[in-house]
């Protein structure tokens, strides 16, 4: 070959390469083993709405048989059972009754598999948020969050804040794969197997409502709920989202979610919005709601009454 | 005919009513004569109470009740602070004081001022105003046991109009006062319904509607504080929180 | 195939000569890589215990990775700046330098797109965001436009300098229609990536701090002030340390649209500040605790005050042209401080207090993990470095230092 580019003697050209390798083997050096092995069907795994009902089978099994592996039991249940007809789940919350006991709060946490946190921390994912709120003030600015003193307290009222379950959700608006939307029965879902974790959802929930897994969800056996389905309660990954499904495992089941029934004054109302003997066509009619952040302009299927 | 005739026929039909009358229905005329005289010698202090001190034999757990730990207060005219125990009991001076505790329209104030009969009551039981009495804090003191609960029948209660219920109808009787409250609960909106939204088919017997005095003590309705759950705690940036497994070098990051 | 072949050689030659040169380069380029390095330890940690290790929180869920990518958008956007006036304008001194601003475009760009991939949860499923393969929410999903966006203008910027300087290499004249509608294009969509960027915030309603008409507008602005004095410094040390042909002229016209922008940026931060404090509705909070602090927390206060500090006396010592005759350092230090005081407004004057406090009025401050600072040098190491190798090449070939055998 003739030559090209003239080179200096000391051919410094050379010397930089070699560097470039060394640093590239030094990298390789500190690169972890793959924690868990790599399953190609998993990240092959089409959104849950393009799967067939055979892919669907099969991926619920699978998901079955991942959840007894790592949790090390043999009871797991994946459904993915369809919205039901003629259905449109709504909450209404009695602001007059919450007393800010936070019951609902704990309940939530135990029926949904969610991280419990860090042991000596306890910093837990929660979907449902309580703020004490001034009397005569809506302003959630002047809200405390992280009160111990006995409740209810004197010039406080107690608003529990969780996922709206918007109609025009900013959330669903906002994801660039189209993780999060809004089934028909009203209830607004994460694929947890489809989510990129951008956290762009999470900026653009005016209710601060989604929550994301910064790390490996820890949780215990004694805290496992076996009975899950795919788009609620089945434990989570790492970096991808999660919030308050209304419980998608029970209500498509008739029950109740469980902060609804876990509340001790009953100022938790849920229901088909459809049916208008139902509650919450009752509280909509004969009580005085109103939406929080009405001004965001999401169209929530969560309602807050004083009565 | 004479003209004495009419007259007689009279006064004969006028007998046989009050006989028919008095007789005919005695247990509204017993009860009504007694919760009349109950009241007037009774009113603010139930002697009842002294046996059935325990009220809590038959209802559900209250969940609210089950975590009261500090006693109900009221405040006199001074503004000074006064603790009335759980469980109803108080001093006769406590309960001498509490005249102005709730809001009573004026009759109400007048007929509970007057504590008719507390005198005689104390002297035949050797008592003095430091000695402890069952008081109820169902009405503002406007209300008393007989007022719920049939004196001839123990088995029933009874409603204003003399109507006996069976205590598996005793949200009636709470609505026959509070009437809005019984709307909304009969709709589902006050109170609490457990298990089921969905009471359409065979499996809506699975929902409960909890009845007033499973969450309501009718003989002490106020509800106290209880301390809430646990509060939240923020994931502090910097550590990962899985395992428990903690990374000295970033602990200085804490907030 | 011999063009192929002509082509490998071309690309072998060009790699030959961006590993060689100075003691001083050399020395950078090594500096460069153990940067990378650690910054890609730091990334195999992340990857491994997940976004714990970060400072981010539920409160603050975006952090110094986001920051860094809206401001090196707007940097990497400020190439165009110089081919308005090298191709529309026919401003031959500019067109010469065109070239190099695209290179720093390049590295920018990369830059985002890394920044992007180290704040994802789950870059393994990287592959759902392309269209018909995974589920692509275009339109909807102002995300997803500045995927399109930012991969666009990367595309645009790889083949106008790549197409003419290897026609340059090849001494051959470059076909117009090969890279001139490349050119336009590459002009109005500078312009959207940073507008793309800008209304990824403000279409959020849950936001208030971000859902202003402002924020574009302002991203423009900062971006043509921030981004031309970044090129500036880049300039100025090819123009000292290379035999690229490059005049004055250039510089000089990157100063006044550095000044300009600059001044406008100012305008518009008054206007942005007098709305949101004059009425001191709810949704001033943000604001508050930005420049004043709220409830006792004031972590960014002193941030945002030396920004401004920074950007106004920046631009005082810009309008004076006596600074420009002056030494090396006095001219360029404006633009250094302009760079530091944008970079500023970007991370901690926008991205931060719009999440303090949150939708739900909770204030939780955010400080990044030394974690995350590490990847963060990393990545800007990767830019850096190539900026540099692509700043080498385009030299090398201007120069004539690599060409074919005659």
């Amino acid at each position: 070959m003739s030559k090209s580019t003239r080179f200096r003697d000391e051919d410094l050209g050379r010397r930089g390469f070699l560097k470039l390798l060394g640093a590239v083997s030094a990298t390789a050096a500190v690169l972890p083993d793959p924690a868990e092995a790599f399953d190609l069907e998993e990240f092959m795994q089409k959104h849950f709405v393009e799967l067939s009902p055979e892919q669907l089978a099969k991926t619920l099994a699978r998901l079955e048989k991942q959840y007894n592996e790592k949790y090390d039991r043999d009871d797991f249940s994946v459904n993915a059972a369809p919205p039901l007809e003629g259905v449109r789940f709504a909450y209404a919350l009695n602001l007059s009754k919450c007393i800010g006991c936070r019951k609902c709060v704990g309940a939530c946490v135990e029926e949904n598999n969610q991280h419990r946190g860090d042991p000596d921390k306890g910093d837990r994912i929660e979907y449902i948020r309580v703020l004490e709120m001034e009397k005569g003030s809506l302003d959630v600015e002047k809200s405390v969050h992280d009160y111990t003193h006995e409740v209810p307290a004197e010039g406080k009222y107690y608003m529990p804040v969780q996922c709206h379950h918007c109609n025009d959700a900013p959330c669903v608006k906002a994801c660039p794969v189209e993780a999060t939307w809004q089934e028909q029965d009203g209830i607004v879902v994460v694929d947890y197997n489809w989510c990129i974790g951008c956290r762009y959802c999470a900026a653009a929930c005016p209710y601060w409502a989604r929550k994301f897994n910064w790390s490996e969800p820890r949780l215990e056996d004694e805290d496992i709920i076996p009975d899950t389905h795919y788009l609620g309660n089945r434990p989570r990954y790492k970096g991808v989202m999660e919030k308050c499904t209304f419980c998608i495992n029970r209500v498509r089941q008739g029950l109740n979610p469980a902060c609804h029934d876990i509340c001790p004054t009953g100022s938790r109302k849920f229901g088909n919005l459809l049916d208008p003997a139902g509650p919450i066509r009752q509280i909509i009619a004969e009580k005085r709601v109103f939406i929080l952040k009405e001004e965001a302009g999401t169209d929530p299927s969560f309602y807050y009454f004083f009565d | 005919m004479n003209r004495r005739a009419p007259t007689s026929l009279l006064s004969g039909t006028a007998l046989l009513l009050s006989v028919l009358v008095l007789t005919a229905l005695p247990s509204i005329a017993q009860v009504t004569s007694d919760r009349i005289a109950a009241l007037s010698d009774y009113h603010g202090y139930y002697p009842c109470m002294d046996c059935h001190g325990d009220q809590e034999t038959i209802f559900q757990p209250r969940i609210l009740a089950e975590e009261h730990a500090t006693p109900l207060e009221w405040t006199d005219d001074d503004g000074g602070i006064h603790a009335v125990p759980y469980g109803t009991q108080v001093t006769i001076a406590e309960l001498l004081g509490q005249t102005d505790r709730h809001d009573l329209n004026a009759v109400n104030r007048a007929r509970v001022g007057a504590r008719v009969g507390i005198a005689d009551y104390m002297a035949e039981n050797d008592l003095t105003p430091d000695d402890t009495v069952w008081a109820l804090l169902h009405g503002g003191g406007n209300l008393w046991c007989l007022d719920c609960h049939d004196a001839a029948d123990r088995d029933k209660l009874v409603r204003f109009d003399g109507q006996p219920l069976s205590f598996n109808e005793s949200h009636l009787l709470c609505g026959s006062c509070h009437g809005p409250k019984l709307l909304d609960w009969e709709r589902g909106i006050h109170g609490k319904t457990v298990g089921r939204w969905d009471l359409r088919g065979p499996e809506a017997e699975e929902a409960v509607r909890w009845q007033c005095v499973e969450c309501h003590n009718p003989h002490a309705p106020a509800f106290l504080t209880l301390e809430p759950e646990a509060a939240p705690v923020p994931r502090v940036g910097g550590s990962p929180s899985d395992h428990g497994h903690h990374d000295a070098e970033h602990e200085e990051l804490e907030h | 195939m011999t063009g192929l072949m002509n082509y490998a050689t071309f690309v072998l030659r060009s790699v030959r000569g961006m590993f060689h040169g100075g003691p001083r380069y050399l020395a950078w380029l090594g500096f460069l890589a153990v940067l990378i390095v650690y910054g890609i330890a730091a990334y195999t940690r992340q990857a491994e215990h997940g976004l714990a290790v970060t400072g981010m929180t539920d409160q603050v869920s975006w952090g110094l990775y986001i920051a860094n990518f809206t401001f090196l958008v707007g940097v990497a956007a400020a190439a165009v700046m110089m081919v308005i006036p090298g191709y529309l304008y026919h401003n031959q001194e500019v067109k010469g330098g065109v070239l190099l601003g695209e290179m720093v475009a390049i590295g920018a760009i990369v830059m985002c797109l890394l920044f992007v991939v180290a704040d994802l949860g789950r870059p393994d499923r990287f592959w759902h965001m392309i269209p018909y393969i995974g589920k692509f929410n275009f339109p909807v999903s102002m995300l997803s436009w500045d995927v399109v966006v930012l991969n666009g203008y990367l595309l645009l910027n790889l083949h106008v300098p790549g197409y003419l300087l290897y026609k340059k290499y090849k001494g051959e004249k470059p076909a117009k229609w090969l890279y001139l509608p490349f050119v336009y294009v590459s002009i109005l969509w500078a312009v959207s990536i940073h507008t793309v960027t800008a209304f990824l915030y403000t279409g959020l309603a849950g936001r208030p701090f971000w859902n202003a008409a402002i924020l574009a507008p302002r991203f423009i602005a900062s971006a043509f002030c921030a981004g031309p004095a970044f090129i500036i410094l880049i300039l100025e040390i090819i123009k000292g340390w290379t035999k690229f042909p490059m005049g004055d002229r250039i510089i000089s016209f990157l100063r006044m649209v550095v000044l300009i922008s600059g001044l406008i940026n100012i305008f518009l931060l008054i206007s942005e500040v007098f709305t949101e404090f004059y009425a001191d509705s709810a949704h001033v909070a943000s604001a508050r605790y930005l420049f004043f602090g709220l409830h006792g927390h004031n972590a960014l206060v002193p941030w945002i005050w030396t920004a401004i500090v920074l950007n106004v006396t920046a631009l005082i010592s810009l309008v004076s042209r006596k600074f420009e005759k002056r030494g090396v350092i006095l001219r360029n230090v404006p633009l250094l401080m302009l760079i530091v005081a944008i970079w500023i407004e970007k991370g901690m004057g926008l991205v931060f207090p719009g999440f303090i406090p949150s939708p739900l009025g909770e204030i939780l401050e955010y400080s990044p993990s030394a974690n995350e600072v590490a990847v963060t040098v990393g990545i800007w190491g990767v830019g850096l470095f190539i900026m540099t190798v692509l700043l080498k090449h385009a030299v090398d070939i201007e120069t004539g230092e690599v060409h074919p055998d005659e």
